[in-house]
């Protein structure tokens, strides 16, 4: 197939398109809606937190300490108090700093603080302030008993060190908003696929010199462009592409190459538009449960790196928000790839036997 | 000596264990139009996917313009047209879209607004094809099918459903096409179109070719002519007489009837391709 007809088909799928009033709406509407969510939620983050503390007597190293951190104290009357506070995630943490405890710490022996993290609170958060309170400790021990604090520390930090990191909730649903672009394509290649399909019109043209395997590179070249151009345009706008904009608009691209096999097996699962709607929505919310994982940490497991949209959405995480480099994130772009290339092989060998 | 435009050879098609074509052979002239006929099912639309190389056959050959239709698909679809019985076209799109669409793909420079003006479609040469009716959109089937100057067109059922109008339109373009060297292979069922257009028909049915030869011989050979006489008895009642012309007495018989009954009207009447088909197939045409 030459870039004639490349050319006349690509162009034929770009106004079915945008002369589908549903797609040509989503498009559009959905892209200025994200960058002016984008805009309208906050760009900074209120990096001051409040600790719940159940102490009899509270040392002033410690108030200092925390104080310097943006980090303030709310006394609770009791154990009991400071628990259902947490529960009721008035606080991401509290501590219980019992005398035993003080005077632990001042006689310089091995002490076990207790401390009550929320359910819902953020991973990083809680990171953090295990930081900060070990820190804060050891403050508190040179100031009462001269020495460094004696503590085991069982728990372990995986991952960047968070403390200082928070991010606003713009740049957090930032990577979810792209993919969502993204994962949309599903349902508009998959759509033009199948209508063609259905009105019959992907037949007229295989008695041109149009062929099975060029019909397909028209479709996938035209899904990927599109769903590539709406994702990079977000990130582009929103200031996605400051930080490793090839890495960035790489990962897009491999994003894209997934979707486009994705919408080439919808489209040949599925019986007319009603069947291609039914599946997209499937994949679409299949798609997205990774995303919870970034707006939410910890509440989608690790499960949920089966999805390819795993790796899409982690890589764009890490290296929009966190700056991650091409070495940090190589394996998810592996992963990509090779998910990218055998969806489309699979999607394509259906997809032929449907139309022969 | 005739050149053959297609020349199919023992073409066979099964579908699963369905045989939908069942090893057809037959000769289509240059500049010819050649009417397929046969009652649905009979394997019209499977003989045209073949020759057009949207199947493959599972048996047997065809030739078009020389080349073969498995081997050189690609090079044989660069020189037909095809009119699709159902419209396929894309709605979304203008008639000039549609038609600029397909001249890109063939690679041609057509006029395609000389060529809506063939088909009557001009003054709405703008709008989108989803607004047509039925009969627009049968007219812009066959004008798409003759956007890259195809020298074989393939017509599927082209004025099924369709107004007089709108049928006496399409039947013009198909000779005019034909005046231009084009061969025409025409799949119906309507035997009045075929025998209007067809310079020869072929009947099919249950897959098999049970005749080919050109209307007019076929009616010879099968039909039988009739005088159908209306006569007005004592009473001023009518009836009905019938006198078949290729009998030995046919004279001596009308001459009677003249002089012994009060003739009101006399029509001759020929069989029509429908009762031929019967005849040879024992199937109706239609449905």
């Amino acid at each position: 197939m030459n870039a004639r007809v490349l050319g006349a088909l690509l162009r034929k799928d770009l106004t079915l398109y945008f002369r589908n009033r549903f797609f040509a709406y989503i498009t559009v509407v959905g892209l200025v809606v994200y960058v002016a969510l984008y805009i309208l939620l906050p760009s900074t983050v209120d990096e001051s937190l409040t600790l719940g503390v159940y102490a009899p007597t509270l040392p002033d190293a410690f108030i200092g300490f925390l104080g310097n951190n943006d980090i303030t104290i709310d006394p609770q009357e009791s154990d009991e108090a400071l628990q259902q506070a947490v529960a009721d995630s008035k606080y991401a943490a509290g501590v219980v700093l019992t005398g035993e405890v003080i005077s632990g710490i001042m006689r310089g022996d091995e002490t076990t603080v207790t401390v009550y993290f929320a359910s819902d609170a953020p991973q990083e958060i809680v990171d953090a302030l295990r930081t900060v309170l070990r820190l804060a400790f050891n403050a508190l021990s040179y100031t009462l008993g001269g020495d460094p604090l004696r503590l085991e520390f069982s728990e372990q930090i995986i991952g960047p060190d968070m403390t200082g990191q928070q991010l606003a909730l713009r740049d957090r649903l930032l990577p979810l908003m792209a993919i969502m672009v993204l994962v949309m394509e599903v349902m508009g290649l998959g759509s033009l696929i199948a209508d063609e399909v259905e009105t019959g019109t992907l037949r007229a043209l295989l008695i041109t010199p149009v062929t099975v395997p060029g019909l397909f590179t028209g479709k996938a070249i035209f899904g990927l462009l599109q769903a590539f151009i709406q994702s990079a345009l977000l990130l582009g706008l929103t200031g996605g592409l400051t930080t490793e904009p090839l890495l960035v608009l790489i990962t897009l691209l491999l994003s894209a190459l997934v979707v486009v096999g994705l919408a080439f097996l919808i489209a040949s699962a599925s019986r007319g538009m009603m069947g291609v709607m039914a599946w997209s929505v499937l994949v679409i919310i299949l798609m997205m449960i990774p995303s919870y994982g970034v707006v939410f940490p910890g509440v989608a497991s690790n499960w949920a790196q089966i999805l390819p949209s795993y790796y899409m959405l982690d890589t764009l995480h890490q290296v929009v928000n966190f700056g991650a480099s091409w070495n940090a994130v190589g394996g998810n772009l592996v992963i990509l790839l090779v998910v990218g290339v055998a969806l489309m092989t699979a999607g394509a060998m259906v997809m032929e036997r449907k139309v022969r | 000596m005739t050149t053959h435009s297609i020349i199919a050879q023992d073409l066979t098609y099964a579908y699963g264990g369905n045989t939908a074509v069942d090893h057809i052979s037959f000769e289509v002239g240059e500049g010819e139009i050649f009417g397929y006929l046969g009652p649905n099912g009979a394997g019209k639309s499977t003989t045209v996917k073949m020759l057009t190389g949207q199947i493959r056959p599972k048996h047997g050959s065809a030739t078009l313009l020389g080349m073969d239709i498995v081997r050189e698909t690609n090079q044989v679809q660069a020189f037909i047209g095809v009119a699709f019985e159902t419209a396929n076209l894309y709605g979304q799109m203008s008639a000039v879209e549609n038609l600029t669409l397909f001249a890109r793909l063939y690679g041609v420079k057509a006029d395609v607004h000389a060529l809506l003006e063939k088909v009557g479609l001009e003054g709405r040469a703008k709008e989108r094809v989803e607004g047509y009716s039925k009969g627009m959109k049968q007219r812009l089937m066959v004008a798409r099918a003759l956007v890259n100057h195809p020298r074989i067109l393939f017509l599927d059922e082209p004025t099924e459903g369709l107004d007089p109008v709108s049928a006496e339109a399409i039947r013009d373009l198909i000779r005019e096409t034909r005046a231009g060297g084009t061969t025409v292979f025409l799949t119906t069922h309507d035997m009045v179109e075929a025998d209007k257009l067809s310079d020869r028909v072929a009947f099919i049915s249950q897959g098999k070719i049970a005749a080919i030869d050109t209307p007019h011989r076929l009616k010879q050979q099968y039909g039988k002519r009739l005088l159908r006489v209306e006569v007005e008895d004592g009473g001023g009642r009518l009836a009905a007489r019938e006198i078949t012309l290729d009998a030995a007495d046919t004279g001596e018989t009308v001459k009677r009837l003249f002089e012994r009954e009060k003739v009101v009207t006399v029509h001759s009447e020929e069989a029509t391709l429908e009762d031929i088909f019967i005849q040879i197939t024992g199937r109706r045409l239609a449905g």
